[in-house]
């Protein structure tokens, strides 16, 4: 009587002595790899670093070139700086996190930590980007009566319908962001799922 | 009463110095064998068959799937090289990375994140049998749940269950009846495919 293991084992063997994939040479495997590593890091300061130059210019303009006078308008940019600049932590804190996802760990324990991270960033992209460009959007709205004062209506309700556009893509790109981030949840979910039943 | 108190307090501080000396002697051990990190390309070379049908049998049996996983597990491998001190054998280490990399695989595809099984679905053309006359078996495996696949796959290689056990993050007796209801319906498909019509 035959072993059915025993046979599925044969079989297997025999599927290793045959295996159709041929090994590239480990001196472009260790280029490709270097290249990704960099790639990747490239791919996270960058966010990061655009983000804090873009809260520099910010901060300059209305700091140095465009000093407002009324307390309302100080408010307004002090929310655009303070709001702006969480979300630059936030996002360090994000590439934190990932940097600490462990491969080498059970894979009960890797998957759940996979998980973790994605809901949390799935959060991140949710309710508190949301609220973070509410808040920003408040504080720039706060500068308009002083732009009013000091600019034609034409020239100011220009100003604030161009921002408005921008917002409205922005909240686009968060909306398309969060449905992909939405996919991967469910499929470590599922994973998850099959690992701890 | 104070002669016997004193005889247990004596006995209790020996044990207590006894208990230190054999740590300290254990320690002086732990710290006389160095631990040597292996070579990435020594790693590639011993390994790459194992991780490779791994790869073939997770990606139903599409090469081109295959082939770039097989790639991005090895990536991982060097990645993680660094921070891999031996806490496990590095054969557990590796198949832990293999195991993390194909569960965690998704592509994007038209914007919209899909598994890796719905890629192999849509790219799978059966080669011509004496390409590949083991298509069946993987092919089999492949309509196991992805976690299932990957635990049978370790059972074909001979891998140890308490090491399939420690991969997988899994307790022995779960292991063993997930592994008893794998080969049951590994048995039934492949009777079901090459049954004579």
């Amino acid at each position: 009587m035959s072993n059915p293991l025993h046979d599925l084992k044969q079989r297997w063997y025999q599927a290793g002595q045959d295996l159709p994939l041929s090994p590239r040479p480990v001196d472009d495997l260790i280029a490709q790899a270097k290249k990704s590593q960099r790639r990747t890091m490239v791919y996270q300061y960058q966010n990061v670093g655009v983000m804090a130059l873009s809260w520099l210019a910010v901060g300059g303009f209305f700091g140095l070139w465009l000093p407002f006078q009324s307390g309302l308008s100080h408010a307004g940019v002090g929310l655009m700086l303070a709001s702006f600049g969480l979300r630059i932590a936030v996002e360090a804190w994000s590439i934190y996190r990932l940097r600490r996802l462990d491969l080498g760990q059970e894979a009960q324990q890797s998957s759940i930590q996979a998980l973790r991270y994605c809901r949390w960033r799935q959060r991140l992209h949710g309710p508190f980007t949301f609220t973070i460009v509410a808040l920003y959007s408040l504080g720039f709205f706060l500068l308009t009566p002083e732009f009013w004062a000091a600019m034609p209506t034409w020239q100011v309700v220009t100003i604030d319908a161009s921002y408005l556009v921008g917002a409205a893509i922005l909240i686009w790109q968060i909306r398309s962001g969060i449905r992909q981030e939405m996919a991967q949840v469910n499929h470590l979910a599922n994973i998850c799922h099959q690992l701890i039943e | 009463a104070r002669p016997e108190y004193s005889k247990n307090l004596l006995r209790s501080c020996n044990n207590f110095t006894l208990l230190v000396s054999n740590r300290v002697k254990s320690l002086d051990k732990v710290s006389m064998e160095p631990f040597t990190r292996p070579s990435f390309e020594a790693i590639y070379r011993d390994h790459y068959r194992m991780v490779a049908q791994l790869c073939l049998g997770f990606a139903r049996g599409v090469p081109e799937l295959a082939q770039d996983l097989t790639q991005e597990v090895f990536i991982n491998v060097w990645k993680g090289l660094s921070t891999f001190r031996g806490q496990a054998s590095l054969r557990t280490w590796i198949y832990r990375v293999a195991v993390n990399t194909c569960l965690r695989q998704t592509r994007q595809v038209a914007a919209q994140t899909v598994s890796l099984d719905q890629v192999a679905d849509a790219l799978s053309s059966p080669p011509p049998p004496e390409a590949m006359p083991q298509q069946p078996l993987y092919r089999a495996i492949g309509q196991l749940p992805e976690a299932d696949r990957l635990i049978i796959m370790m059972v074909l290689e001979e891998q140890p269950y308490e090491e399939i056990a420690a991969v997988m993050g899994l307790s022995s007796g779960t292991l063993r009846v997930r592994i008893h209801r794998i080969k049951q319906k590994l048995k039934k498909w492949l009777t079901h495919v090459e049954s004579p019509t």
